[in-house]
């Protein structure tokens, strides 16, 4: 289900629920209507020719879904995934299943989209192609995940060049 | 429109569809040879797409298939000639049908002019023209032509005959919301109409259903309609109620295929000749001796058939899917007990799994289709190609019979009609030309079609010019596909035009420079994972072949080990597997090896180089090798390190969710749940060979 994204009232719009996540020391959100499950790590079978951060497919109930990692999305180099860690099966607009690789899920959370800050641009680039914006969760200044653009594996990041192997996770410049 | 309606308009177009297809056949038929057979196949088709579009408010569609059927009708009793010109019009007044079927269906109009001219050069040639109900033909209402009317053309010779009808209403009858008084009304409004009733069939006062009607009518009708009026009465019941009709002997001198059939003998359910308006007739070219015309007749004797949703075959297909999946994980389970203390039921797995298989045959074939749904097609458009380009092609099509995924049906008409377009267009000379060569002026279109094993094979194959090798390698060195001066084999330049972005066209013709490449043919039969080769001879001509599964669903497949990855390759894909003697491999540089195989030297493509696969085996000599069929012929040796075993898998689309990967053609789950990734040996090929072709260009164009 589609939220209504526009409200003209600010004061009276109504709040969206978020699921927060983390990735390394920081926490991020993704809009609950988009999540459609969560899972455990486990090693997905690895498809080549594919970047870095598609770290493989899995079986969900007989479908073939791609799992993404979001550190390695986010420009922070691959997750050392072990079983402990979380995979956020999302579905994009365009209707794609992708299961997010993140170290742990942690709340759910309400905030209301409508005073959701843009992110102003940093010296002029789309340098934080991932984050739809930030909003205001208990004191704490939270970015709020850009689901579709972060299942759109053509979309390069800061750390990984797609095509191959052999970018590896150097860091962000 | 409420939701009935739209269901009944929806399936109307699909059987817009296969009357369609029908209907091309049997001109495709007429073109040839004059034949009785075809002549009422296209009338009972044309008469249906009539009924439907009138019942629907289609009315131009319903106006034009009047004038069509009345011309169909005085071809069918003789009343006019099947010339050449009378040919040329059923193809117009055919193509000119799908045009409109299209326009009420899409909304997309059919041309006007063109639209006007044939239903004008129709309703002359059915001696509508001159009549003075012109007009009223041309407000024609099939609903009330349906009850009344009789062709303009026959009216002044019908006179009264006498049917007799065996009415016998189905179980399902009053349950589908028929009503018998319905049935009676129809038919009265066509003459006068006695009933018998015949109450044999009603059972005991307790065991009465009020929603079964057990009665049953020997009903006597006297009227001048002509057959096909009192026949579409049964259209209505569909096959929900025997409705048989004995067809009068006297005033049609020669009775017409349609009376015979449902008076035949050897035909007494009507279900089945309700079916058979529906079923595509057979080509009744061959049709010339009487004994020829019995074994024609007998193969049309059509079998019930029942209309299913695909929605539905899909839920079945992938129900057998899963089976197939529980399966294999069942087997993998059982893999590590004793054999001999488990032996029954090892013998219940063996059962099972000799079950599922024949399962998933019947499930694969419930979903084929005759690719004669789409072969029907390209006589027309030969005969169009003829026309603009003014050279002659004879078309031969065989194999039309073979069956294949209802899908692959469905997507092969674009791929293949580009392939015919292309033929024509580059392969095939002028017909001076040709015959300055020595050849018949006529060149020759070679369509075919046949199963080999889980594969279906189908070749177009031309007797024109062939390949022109030196313009093709030329283009593709200015577009930069190729480096200058790269030596290639004559079959690597074949393989060029299949590169995205190559068109041999020098001049973008309305036939072939549309923008659809031979790429686009290449990647649309990939999709469905098949394959498209070529093979050319200088002024012989060219043969391409496409290799299609004939299930998407299920393939099989050998599974392979590399490192600890698992990947699969189509049985069909694979010649042999080998695990090589030192001799036969030939080590060159940069790590790469040859293998010497049967007089030849085979590329060894190392899957776990390829891959980037963790702890695969390096030294080909310690590996199993499996050379498979790539693209062009061309023979690859894959080097994993042991192979698994043989087993049908189930194909998932890794599109859905992610996208096409290079080399892939899909995935599959393994008895432990676990995906595995089923390789495409001619694209694992190709992008091999393009990576060498770069490797002699200055600049690769590709990471």
């Amino acid at each position: 289900m589609e939220q209504p994204r526009k409200t003209a009232v600010a004061s009276e719009a109504p709040e969206t629920q978020f699921v927060s996540f983390e990735v390394g020391a920081d926490t991020f959100l993704i809009p609950i209507e988009k999540v459609v499950e969560f899972r455990t790590w486990s090693e997905p079978t690895a498809v080549p020719h594919t970047p870095d951060f598609v770290r493989g497919i899995v079986n969900i109930r007989g479908e073939i879904v791609p799992i993404y990692d979001v550190a390695a999305r986010l420009g922070r180099g691959l997750t050392n995934a072990a079983a402990r860690h979380v995979v956020v099966i999302v579905r994009s607009e365009d209707g794609r299943s992708v299961g997010l690789l993140v170290d742990s899920v942690t709340d759910i959370v309400n905030a209301r989209t409508a005073d959701m800050a843009p992110i102003p641009r940093i010296e002029g680039g789309d340098a934080t192609p991932f984050m739809r914006g930030v909003v205001f969760v208990e004191a704490r200044i939270l970015g709020v995940t850009d689901v579709d653009r972060l299942v759109q594996e053509t979309l390069p990041d800061g750390a990984l060049q797609m095509g191959d192997e052999s970018a590896g996770a150097s860091a962000p410049q | 429109m409420s939701s009935e309606e739209e269901d009944l308009q929806r399936i109307f177009f699909l059987e817009c569809e296969e009357l369609l297809a029908s209907a091309e056949q049997s001109v495709e038929t007429l073109k040839d040879a004059a034949s009785d057979a075809a002549i009422n196949a296209l009338f009972r088709a044309v008469h249906s797409i009539k009924g439907g579009a009138g019942a629907f408010g289609m009315d131009r569609l319903a106006k034009f298939a009047h004038a069509f059927e009345s011309f169909m009708d005085l071809l069918r009793k003789g009343k006019a000639a099947l010339d050449p010109k009378a040919v040329d019009l059923l193809f117009d007044g055919v193509d000119m049908l799908r045009l409109l079927v299209d326009e009420s269906q899409n909304g997309t109009p059919a041309p006007a002019e063109r639209y006007a001219a044939t239903f004008a050069a129709l309703r002359a040639a059915a001696g509508l023209e001159e009549a003075p109900a012109a007009e009223a033909a041309a407000d024609f209402d099939p609903m009330a032509a349906f009850a009344a009317a009789t062709p303009a053309a026959e009216a002044p010779a019908a006179a009264a005959a006498t049917y007799r009808i065996r009415f016998a209403p189905g179980p399902n009858f009053i349950k589908a919301g028929l009503d018998p008084l319905r049935i009676f009304a129809a038919l009265k409004a066509m003459g006068s109409l006695s009933a018998e009733i015949d109450a044999s069939a009603v059972p005991a006062f307790a065991e009465l259903d009020p929603e079964i009607c057990c009665y049953r009518w020997n009903l006597t009708l006297e009227s001048a309609a002509p057959f096909a009026d009192i026949d579409e009465v049964r259209e209505m019941i569909d096959d929900l109620a025997q409705f048989e009709i004995e067809a009068p002997a006297a005033p049609e001198p020669a009775p017409d295929a349609l009376s015979s059939e449902a008076s035949a003998p050897e035909a007494p359910m009507p279900e089945s000749a309700a079916t058979q308006a529906a079923a595509p007739p057979k080509s009744a070219t061959q049709a010339a001796t009487p004994a020829a015309a019995a074994a024609e007749a007998k193969r049309d004797k059509p079998v019930a058939t029942v209309r299913v949703d695909v929605p539905k075959l899909e839920r079945l297909g992938n129900m057998v899917g899963e089976l197939i999946i529980t399966q294999a994980f069942l087997a993998r389970q059982a893999a590590s007990l004793d054999a001999e203390t488990y032996r029954p039921l090892f013998r219940a797995l063996d059962d099972m799994s000799q079950h599922i298989r024949d399962l998933a045959d019947a499930a694969t074939a419930i979903r084929a289709q005759p690719l004669k749904v789409v072969f029907s097609r390209f006589g027309a458009i030969v005969r169009d190609l003829e026309k603009s380009t003014g050279k002659r092609v004879r078309l031969e099509v065989e194999g039309e019979a073979t069956e294949i995924d209802k899908t692959v049906v469905e997507r092969l008409s674009e791929p293949l009609t580009h392939l015919i377009r292309n033929s024509i267009d580059h392969g095939i000379e002028s017909p001076e030309k040709r015959e300055a060569a020595g050849k018949d002026p006529v060149g020759q279109l070679r369509l075919r079609a046949e199963q080999r094993g889980s594969q279906v094979v189908i070749e177009l194959a031309d007797d024109g010019a062939g390949v022109n090798r030196e313009r093709v390698l030329a283009k593709a060195i200015e577009r930069g596909l190729v480096a200058p001066g790269a030596a290639l084999s004559d079959e690597e330049i074949d393989e060029l035009i299949f590169l995205p972005g190559f068109s041999t066209a020098d001049t973008v013709t309305s036939v072939s420079g549309r923008g659809v490449g031979m790429d686009a043919v290449r990647a649309t039969i990939g999709e469905m994972s098949g394959r498209v080769a070529l093979s050319s001879r200088p002024g012989k001509g060219t043969v391409f072949s496409l290799y299609l599964p004939l299930s998407l669903a299920v393939l099989d497949a050998m599974a392979m080990l590399v490192g600890r990855q698992n990947y699969l390759v189509p049985i069909g894909d694979i010649v042999e597997s080998l695990r090589p003697a030192e001799a036969a491999i030939v080590r060159l540089d940069r790590g790469r090896a040859m293998l010497a195989w049967r007089g030849a030297m085979l590329r060894i493509l190392s899957l776990g180089e390829e891959f980037g696969v963790a702890g695969a085996i390096d030294d080909p000599t310690r590996c199993i090798l499996v050379v498979v069929r790539a693209a062009q012929g061309e023979m690859l040796a894959l080097q994993v390190d042991d192979l698994i075993g043989q087993e049908p898998v189930v194909v998932k689309s890794l599109e859905k969710n992610f996208r096409k990967v290079p080399g892939i053609s899909g995935a599959t789950i393994l008895g432990d749940g676990r995906p595995a990734l089923i390789l495409d040996p001619p694209s694992l090929g190709s992008a091999s060979a393009r990576r060498r072709r770069l490797e002699t260009a200055a600049e690769p164009t590709e990471a």
